[in-house]
This record gives structure tokens, C-alpha cells and sequence, in this order.
């Protein structure tokens, strides 16, 4: 029996540290700033457990049953807290609430533990020895749990399943003390009903948590994953390195929100800056809202529907408090019409007219993406336009997917369009490239807004001039019946190495 | 003795190692567990315990007869029965000059729970999504030549092509052209773009296949004596020259050993395309059927106009889209669930019609003046009372041997990146299948996660009855492991990705164009076997294709007028 409670010790330990652990590193993965982060959240810990061990005094009788309590409590609430706070970040407007929460929850609840365990075990050995010994165990289950965590642990089973796979060993000790000490409790069923209970919750929690959330992508991004999920139509990652967020979807950069700035006002306000009339804006993908942000600075501008296919992009740009900094909380504006359809489908569907449309969809990295980059697309997206509407489309990388930019610059022109070609560099992706087209004669005499951070008249001038090594070439056209292009691009970038 | 004895110490190690021991199994567990995804097995197919009461016999003198009375009452509704049903609506119109209004009425019966016959399909959901739709049979539709005027009208109501005044020319939509990449085939270990792997085959191999194209183009130029091209679609417009109907006398293996044509690759490539289009082996496909096949529709060669017009028309539903387009278009009542037990005179120069309604589990007794069969022979046979054939009129004399076809749709949850760009159709040289169609490549809609592949076997190698008796007691989870392990010889790895499969199975998909059975479809022009009762089903022209039976469904519809 001695023996049995004081593994308990060393259990109690591991889980405590890990549980810490767990805390700490979601908060550097969801919140950035991982000094920081690391050392309040130790901090924390440590008082909640001081706050733990003064509260331990007031419990006067039933110690046994009450550790048992604690025990199954701190499993169920350590256990789920890497799945409670991964599935609270795309909702919340702050984490640091239920993250303190829970971190001082656990705390406390370990602190308690200990001077109680020691209560328990006191009329079996010698006090002296007693208090060396469970601080001793204590002590070595830090350093298994310190070890094993960043070796094994983390990297086996990812934070989710090692936070449920914990709060199970967790509740699996207190079943066997209640089990081994079941004459000495009251209330043994309904103790042990409530900790069977809570062992099948985190069974279950480890079995049905996103398997996909683990060390193989982090390894593949080498950057901490914020948040990641896979809606029918891709793998949405979000990802965290040092300050810089990154989005990706399908394993392709989106963005980084260290020079985002630069692609978003290179793609917005070229075009949108030289129209007359701009009441009207549609944008074809562009559901993190960076777009948004940058058409927001034309108060003319009157509506903003947005068409992105997937809902969990959307949403997550629209809910999470990190992600509406970055975009200016641009999709909750009143401005702003998000539908989440396929681009296809809602160009056959609808007859409405727009003054400037962004084309801001993903690569032609698959042939299913290719046909976003057809004759046939782009004649269906020239029916929503007025003669003066002006069209803008992100088109890849002039440098080193040299011929693609030009076959969509062809294609473009296929279906009866006048195009301008331009790029600008962005440090994340190289230098970029974009296609403004219209119905009729391109006008260019702009005037940029004020609070722009990149672009100004002199940038925009070099904008339009390509050098030798990017300059126009001959291509084909591309349609659904060839996609020419998709080959091209995979070429192209696979000889850059890419 | 205070604090820990030795023995304590060694059980305290001895657990650590048991609690490492453990949590090592535990994982293990998990990892397999995870690892070990089964696909859900649906089977979809016909209903043959319905169906097979048509073998047994009823009494039919007290059935009540239903007070409707119907101008015409079309049997069937595969694509020669609503193609007949359609051209009846549209011809009455025009000829009363109705407008909309439709002056007769007419019905369509379908013993089955849905129209469409070989051409019906479904689709996968997810919860109230859906994921693709797919083919239960026939998933493409050739370019039709512009003498086809008929199908070509119905392509334009439909929206599938339209007229380009600028060019003066029929175009297609190009969301309904087969998208590119379209065809790959695995032979010596590796995939080639097209049917013909050309980088693969040896200087021999590649003559054969020049010369085999210079036959059958020989064939696809000749204009016969009666100013017929040699092999047309309708079959019945097909050139009567004694040379070409010869052709029908041997099978199309033994014509090509005829012209000294013995590699390995041709005649598994020609063999590929018998088995299909006919669901037939080529040593038991009419030779005349076999270049018919390769001959009969125009190839880019001929059609110079527009070199990127590719020369098929794909849906991810394959032809029940055109199914559907049907059901838009036709007005009068379309009834299913409907099996047709015998079609017997009246005294007033009428037709009864007696079906089972499965429903209501009754039989049920129509009265109508006329009635176009698009029934295959071999129900025909069972359906027709001998009282109706008087005046030396008789159903044709017919040797048939439908093969029987397994359709299995697989939805795949994720592809993996290696194989996100698997093309429209993935063919191997070293299987008894046709292989995988995607069904969801024609979806404009990136799915990027996700596919859903059709795998095709007609059983064409062994007797049709055997496999029809064996496939009736064969588990769900033995034809589960089958396409699973084709899957994992096309595309290693894929089969662990499979989420379900919906099983189709068609008895008697469709009847084998064996030597003399063409002569006869190409100098069969009757298809009245009483009067006013037409057949209108591809089993009397010969083969069973798209084209086909829906000329079938104009010629009945041409002959009954109101």
C-alpha cells in the first residue's frame, strides 16, 4: 500500500510537470512570445501549487477520499486542456482567460495533493524519512516528465493525444488507490463510477482528437502549428515561427504576416486606386480578409462580397482575436458579404455586376486548380464585369514561373480582355506577379490612400516594367480540355527547386 | 526498518518498466488501430427478387382493367425508351402545332426504381453534402457526327452545345468536354500518357499498330456500292455491300491474324476496346462489330475545323446526366417500380398491358392503342403473348448472351499528393478490368482531399449463365477484397484511403455482338412486329451504345403519329 501511494507520488508528479508543459507550449504555439509565455505560466503553476498546499491544511477528514477526488479532477481537466484550448482558438477573443484558468486549476490541485498524500502515509513511516522520500519521488518524476516530453511524447503522439494520453495514466492511479483502499472510503461506488466516467471521457477524447495535429506536419513545416484542420476541400495549417504567422493550405504558403503587406497592397491598389467608380468589389478566394483590409481604405467603396469556398478559412479569420488583428477585423465589417461557394458555381449562377474583381485563389499546383485558370473561368468571370470594370489577378511568379505568368497573361487575353502585367517582391514567396485586365484600354493615373505601409507612386511606376529575365514569351492558352498550365508551373518551380 | 526495503525498491523498478512496457503496447494499439480503416460495402444494384417475378406465371382474367386509356404506352426506360417517349412528345407537338400543350397521352412504364436503365447513377454523400456524383454503367458519350440530327437537336435543347454564329459551327460547353489529363495506362511497370504507350513498344509493335490505323482508316473513308458510308451509326445506315457483311462471319481475332497481325500489345489494345464497348471478348466479337467500333466515328482527322475540341463528352454522374436532361424535358408520366408481365390483344384492335406494381404488390392492367417496347429480347420473349403475333409477324429470331458487369464506385476521403493528379480513366495491360474511371475529374469544384473512382469488370471471359449463378452467392466482402486489391495494383497505398464502396451489379448489361448477329442489324429496318407495336431496343440493332439506342427511341417514335 506504501509503496502504491508513493508511485502515486511519481505519477502525480509526471502528469502535474506535463500538464505545465502542455500549457506553456500551446501558449507559445497559440500566442507567440514564448519567454514570456513559458516563464508566467511556470510562475503560475508554482503559486497555484503554494495556493494548493496552504488549502491542504482545512481539509480535516476524509483525506483519502478527497485526494482520490483531486486526482480524477486535475486528470479530467489536464488531460482535455491541449484539446479544449486548440478547439477554443478559432472562437475566442482572448485565450489567456481559460489558459490561466486551467493552469492555476491544475496547479492548485497538485499542490493539494502532496501535503495530503504525506497525511496519509505518515502513520507508516518515519516523518523525517517521509518527507525526503515523497519529495524525492516528486522530484524524479519532474525529470522523467522534463525528458520524455520534448523526446517521446511530443513527438509520437503530438500535444492533443499526449495531453489525453496523461490525464489517462492520471485517472487510471486514482482508480487503483480508490480500488486498494476501498474500506477506508464512503461513497465507493459513486467515487468510482464518477472516475470510470472520467476515464472514458479521455479514452474517448484520445481516440477521436485530430490525428492529424501531430509531429509529422510540424516536422514538414518545421514551424509550430497553430492551428490546423481539414475541411472537404483542404488542410488548412496555420503556423507560427518566432513572431511571423503563416498560413497554409495544401502544404502552400498563403501568407506570412511579416510581409503580407506587401503582396496585399501590390494586389489591391494598382487596380482600385485608378478607377472612377468603385462601389462594387467582389473578391474569388482571399478568405483571410487581407484583401479586405486593403479595399477597406477606399471609403467609396460600398460592398465586399466575398466568395471562398471553405467556411473553416473564414471563420477562423473572422473569429480569432490574432487573426483580426492582422486583417483589421475587415470581415466583420458591415461592408462585407462572405458566401462561402465554389467560384464556378456562383459565376454560372449569378447575373450581378462588380466595378473591381480580385482573383486571389491558390496556385495551379493540381489540374483540379488548373481549371481556375482556364479560358472558360475567365470568360465566365468577363459576364460580371461593365466595360469599366478593372480585374485583378494574382498570377504566380513572373521570375521563376516565367512562362506560366504569361499564359495566363495569354489566356486572359484569349477571351477578349486587354491586360497589364506587373510584380513587385515579396521576401516570403520571391518576386511576384499580378495581371490587372478589363473590357476596355487600361487608365493608370492613380491615387494611392495615405496609410499605405509599401506602395507609393515611385514603387508603383517600377511595378510595370519587366526585366529581361521576366519579360513576355510565347505560350499556349489555358483550357479544361489541355491544362497546359498545370505541367508548365510544376516544371518551372521544380527546376527553381522549389 | 524505516522507509523503503530493497524488495520495495526492485517492485517500484519492475513497475516503472511494466508502466513503459504499457504505454509502449498502448501506443502500438493505437497506431494499428488507425492505421486498419475498412471500407463501408453498399450494394446498390437491381433488385432481382423483384425482378425475377417475371418468371412466374399469373392469372390474368381477373384483373380489373384500368379505366386510362393511353395513345401509347412505352415499355422500359433506358435511354431507347426515353429517347421514344421524348421524340413522341415532340413530334405530336409539331405535328398538331400544340405548343406546349401535348394533345395524346402517353406513359412510360420502369420496373426499376429509377430511369435510365445502363445509364443510371448516383452519388456519395456526407451527411447532407455531396461529395461527387457517379455512374452505376455508362459514363461517356462520343462527339456525334452531324448526321445523328436528332441527338444533335437534343445535345442543343440541352444545353450541352450551342451555336456559335461567329464561327457558324456547333460547339460544346466546355465544362462537358473531357478535361484534361484524360487517359494513362500501366505496362512494364510504369504509366504512359494515352492508350498506346508508345515509348514502350518496339519497332515491330509500333508497324502493327501504323498498319492496323491504315486498315481501319481504309474502312472509315470507303463509301460502299449503295452510296452507304461502310460502318455508320445508325448500324441500319450501314453500307449492305456482300464484302463488309462478310465480315460478320468471323470473329475479330480471327480477321486480325487474317491480315498478319500477331503482336501481343494490338491485340490486347483491340481486345480492350471490344470488351469495352461490348462487354465482349474480341475472339468472340464480330469481326464487322470489332471495326465498326474503330470505324464507324469520325476522328480527328477527318474533322479539321477545331484541333482542341476534344472528342468525347464526360459527366462525374457519366450518362445519367443525360438522363437527367430527359427528365427535364419529357412530360408525360414516367412511372417506376413498374415490372411489365405480359402485353396480350384486345378484341377492338388494342393492347393490355399487365404490370406488378411493387408497392402496392398488385397487378395492374392498362389499356392503350399503341406500345413501343424498349425491352431487351430476352424479356421481350417472356413478355409477349403468342396471340399477337398473327399475320406471319413474329419477334426477331435472336441468339443472345448478355454479359453480366460489375460497377463499383470507391470514395477516396483523402488522396494522398502523390496521386492527387490520377487522370479521368487509369487502364492496365495486366488486368481483366477496365480499370478506374474518376469520376470527379469533370467537377469544376477543387476537391483537393478527396476522388471517386468507378472500377468496371464486365465478366466477359467466362459463360454468362455460370458468372450470373456465381455472383448471386458471392459475399459483398469478397468483391470488396477484389476491387481493393486491383486498386492497390494500379496505385499502391490508395486502398488504405478507401472509405466506401457502392456496388452495382448488372445480370444482363448487354448482349454480345458475336459473328451473325451484325449482318442481321444492319439489314433489320422493320421493327414492327404487330401493328402498332414497335421495338425499339439496341439488342435488335446489334450494340449496345448510347448512339444507338437513342436512334432506336426517334425510328419507333417516327412511326406511331397522333
Amino acid at each position: 500500500m506504501k509503496l502504491f501511494l508513493l508511485f502515486s507520488v511519481f505519477v502525480v508528479s509526471v502528469c502535474g510537470l506535463v500538464y505545465e508543459l502542455i500549457a506553456a507550449t500551446i501558449a507559445s504555439y497559440l500566442l507567440g512570445d514564448s519567454i514570456t509565455h513559458f516563464s508566467t505560466i511556470i510562475g503560475s503553476y508554482l503559486f497555484a501549487m503554494g495556493v494548493g498546499s496552504y488549502l491542504a491544511q482545512f481539509i480535516k477528514t476524509k483525506v483519502l477520499e478527497t485526494f482520490i477526488k483531486i486526482e480524477l479532477l486535475v486528470a479530467l481537466i489536464g488531460g482535455s486542456s491541449a484539446a479544449i484550448l486548440y478547439s477554443l482558438f478559432p472562437h475566442t477573443n482572448s485565450l489567456y482567460l481559460p489558459l490561466y484558468l486551467m493552469v492555476f486549476l491544475v496547479g492548485t490541485g497538485v499542490g493539494l495533493e502532496i501535503p495530503l498524500l504525506m497525511r496519509i502515509l505518515k502513520t507508516e513511516m518515519d516523518f523525517s524519512k517521509l518527507v525526503s522520500t515523497v519529495l524525492s519521488f516528486d522530484y524524479v518524476g519532474a525529470l522523467f516528465a522534463s525528458v520524455l516530453f520534448p523526446l517521446f511524447f511530443i513527438p509520437q503522439l503530438g500535444i492533443i493525444k499526449t495531453s489525453f494520453f496523461f490525464g489517462i495514466i492520471n485517472s487510471l492511479i486514482g482508480i487503483s488507490i480508490l480500488v486498494a483502499c476501498r474500506e477506508k472510503v464512503s461513497n465507493y461506488f459513486f467515487n468510482l463510477s464518477s472516475g470510470v466516467l472520467v476515464l472514458v471521457l479521455l479514452i474517448l477524447g484520445f481516440f477521436s482528437s485530430n490525428t492529424l495535429l501531430n509531429s509529422f506536419e510540424e516536422n514538414i513545416y518545421n514551424e509550430s502549428i497553430v492551428y490546423s484542420s481539414s475541411s472537404p476541400y483542404q488542410r488548412v495549417v496555420l503556423s507560427r515561427k518566432g513572431e511571423a504567422l503563416k498560413l497554409y493550405l495544401n502544404g502552400q504558403l498563403q501568407f506570412s504576416s511579416q510581409d503580407e503587406y506587401r503582396y496585399h497592397e501590390a494586389l489591391v491598389h494598382p487596380g482600385l486606386s485608378s478607377l472612377k467608380n468603385r462601389q462594387k468589389v467582389l473578391i474569388l478566394g482571399g478568405g483571410d480578409g487581407l484583401a479586405v483590409r486593403e479595399v477597406l481604405k477606399y471609403p467609396d467603396v460600398e460592398s465586399i462580397t466575398v466568395i471562398d469556398l471553405d467556411p473553416k478559412v473564414t471563420e477562423l479569420f473572422k473569429g480569432n482575436f490574432q487573426l483580426q488583428k492582422l486583417n483589421s477585423n475587415s470581415l466583420n465589417s458591415d461592408k462585407v458579404r462572405i458566401l462561402n461557394a465554389d467560384a464556378f458555381s456562383w459565376l454560372k449562377e449569378n447575373n450581378e455586376v462588380f466595378d473591381f474583381i480580385i482573383i486571389d485563389l491558390p496556385d495551379p499546383t493540381s489540374f483540379s486548380l488548373g481549371k481556375l485558370y482556364s479560358n472558360y473561368f475567365y470568360s465566365l468571370v468577363k459576364k460580371r464585369m461593365t466595360p469599366d470594370s478593372l480585374l485583378v489577378i494574382q498570377s504566380t511568379s513572373p521570375l521563376i514561373a516565367r512562362k506560366s505568368f504569361w499564359m495566363i497573361d495569354k489566356t486572359l487575353r484569349s477571351v477578349g480582355l486587354n491586360t497589364k502585367p506587373y510584380h513587385t517582391y515579396v521576401p516570403s514567396f520571391t518576386e511576384w506577379g499580378f495581371i490587372l485586365a478589363s473590357k476596355n484600354s487600361l487608365p493608370m493615373n492613380s491615387e494611392l490612400p495615405s496609410n499605405l505601409k509599401f506602395l507609393d507612386n515611385t514603387e508603383m511606376e517600377k511595378m510595370f516594367q519587366f526585366a529581361k529575365d521576366m519579360s513576355k514569351v510565347e505560350t499556349d492558352i489555358q483550357t479544361l480540355s489541355t491544362q497546359g498550365l498545370v505541367e508548365l508551373y510544376s516544371n518551372e518551380w521544380a527546376q527553381a527547386g522549389g | 526498518m524505516n522507509g523503503l526495503k530493497l524488495v520495495d525498491r526492485r517492485k517500484f523498478i519492475g513497475s516503472l518498466i511494466v508502466l513503459a512496457g504499457s504505454s509502449g503496447l498502448i501506443f502500438k494499439t493505437i497506431k494499428i488501430f488507425q492505421n486498419s480503416k475498412k471500407a463501408k460495402l453498399k450494394y446498390l444494384g437491381q433488385d432481382s427478387a423483384f425482378l425475377h417475378k417475371i418468371r412466374e406465371s399469373f392469372d390474368y382474367s381477373k384483373v380489373e382493367v384500368n379505366t386510362n386509356y393511353y395513345d401509347c404506352i412505352v415499355l422500359g426506360g433506358g435511354i431507347s425508351g426515353l429517347s421514344s417517349i421524348y421524340h413522341l412528345e415532340k413530334n405530336t407537338r409539331e405535328k398538331n402545332k400544340s405548343g406546349n400543350y401535348l394533345p395524346a397521352k402517353y406513359l412510360l412504364l420502369e420496373a426499376q426504381n429509377d430511369i435510365g436503365g445502363n445509364s443510371q447513377s448516383g452519388s456519395f454523400k456526407n451527411g447532407e453534402n455531396e461529395i461527387s456524383k457517379y455512374p452505376y454503367g455508362a459514363h461517356y458519350l462520343p462527339i456525334p457526327s452531324t448526321e445523328l440530327s436528332e441527338l444533335n437537336n437534343f445535345l442543343l435543347k440541352s444545353n450541352i452545345s450551342y451555336f456559335d454564329p461567329e464561327l457558324n459551327q456547333t460547339l460544346y460547353n466546355p465544362e462537358y468536354l473531357i478535361h484534361s489529363p484524360e487517359t494513362k495506362l500501366l505496362y512494364l511497370g510504369r504509366w504512359h500518357d494515352g492508350l498506346i504507350p508508345f515509348e514502350s513498344l518496339n519497332q515491330e509493335e509500333l508497324l502493327e499498330i501504323a498498319k492496323f490505323n491504315e486498315i481501319i482508316h481504309k474502312f472509315r473513308i470507303r463509301v460502299g456500292s449503295d452510296n452507304k458510308n461502310a460502318f455508320s451509326i445508325p448500324i441500319s445506315n450501314s453500307s449492305r455491300d456482300e464484302d463488309l457483311l462478310e465480315l460478320d462471319k468471323i470473329s475479330f481475332k480471327d480477321f486480325l491474324e487474317s491480315q498478319q497481325l500477331n503482336s501481343k500489345f494490338l491485340h490486347w489494345f483491340v481486345n480492350y476496346a471490344t470488351k469495352d464497348d461490348y462487354g465482349c471478348e474480341y475472339n468472340e466479337t464480330s469481326a464487322w462489330a470489332g471495326i465498326h467500333y474503330f470505324a464507324s466515328r469520325p476522328q480527328d482527322e477527318s474533322s479539321s475545323t477545331n484541333k482542341h475540341q476534344p472528342d468525347l463528352l464526360t459527366w462525374p454522374e457519366g450518362n445519367g446526366f443525360l438522363v437527367k436532361k430527359f427528365k427535364e424535358q419529357i412530360n408525360s408520366e414516367v412511372r417506376c417500380n413498374c415490372l411489365i408481365l405480359q402485353v396480350a390483344p384486345t378484341d377492338d384492335g388494342n393492347y393490355l398491358v399487365y404490370y406488378l406494381d411493387r408497392g402496392k404488390n398488385k397487378i395492374i392492367a392498362l389499356k392503350t392503342k399503341s406500345i413501343i417496347s424498349s425491352l431487351p429480347h430476352f424479356i421481350n420473349k417472356r413478355i409477349f403473348s403468342s396471340s399477337l403475333f398473327s399475320n406471319n409477324k413474329s419477334l426477331p429470331n435472336l441468339e443472345t448472351d448478355y454479359t453480366p458487369w460489375l460497377v463499383a464506385n470507391l470514395n477516396i476521403e483523402t488522396l494522398p499528393a502523390k496521386y492527387k493528379n490520377i487522370p479521368w480513366d487509369s487502364i492496365s495491360f495486366y488486368s481483366d478490368s477496365l480499370g478506374f474511371v474518376r469520376a470527379d475529374h469533370q467537377n469544376l469544384t477543387p476537391k483537393n482531399t478527396g476522388a471517386v473512382l468507378s472500377y468496371y469488370l464486365p465478366y466477359s471471359k467466362n459463360k454468362s449463365n455460370q458468372i450470373r449463378h456465381d455472383l448471386s452467392e458471392t459475399s459483398l466482402e469478397k468483391l470488396g477484397d477484389t476491387v481493393i486489391k486491383e486498386l492497390s495494383k494500379f496505385y499502391p497505398g490508395l486502398e488504405n484511403e478507401v472509405s466506401q464502396i457502392d456496388f452495382w451489379i448488372w445480370g444482363h448489361a448487354m448482349n454480345k455482338p458475336k459473328p451473325g448477329n451484325m449482318r442481321q442489324a444492319v439489314l433489320n429496318d422493320v421493327n414492327s412486329v404487330s401493328n402498332s407495336l414497335y421495338l425499339a431496343h439496341t439488342d435488335y440493332s446489334g450494340i449496345s451504345v448510347f448512339e444507338e439506342a437513342f436512334y432506336q427511341g426517334v425510328r419507333a417514335a417516327e412511326q406511331i403519329a397522333f
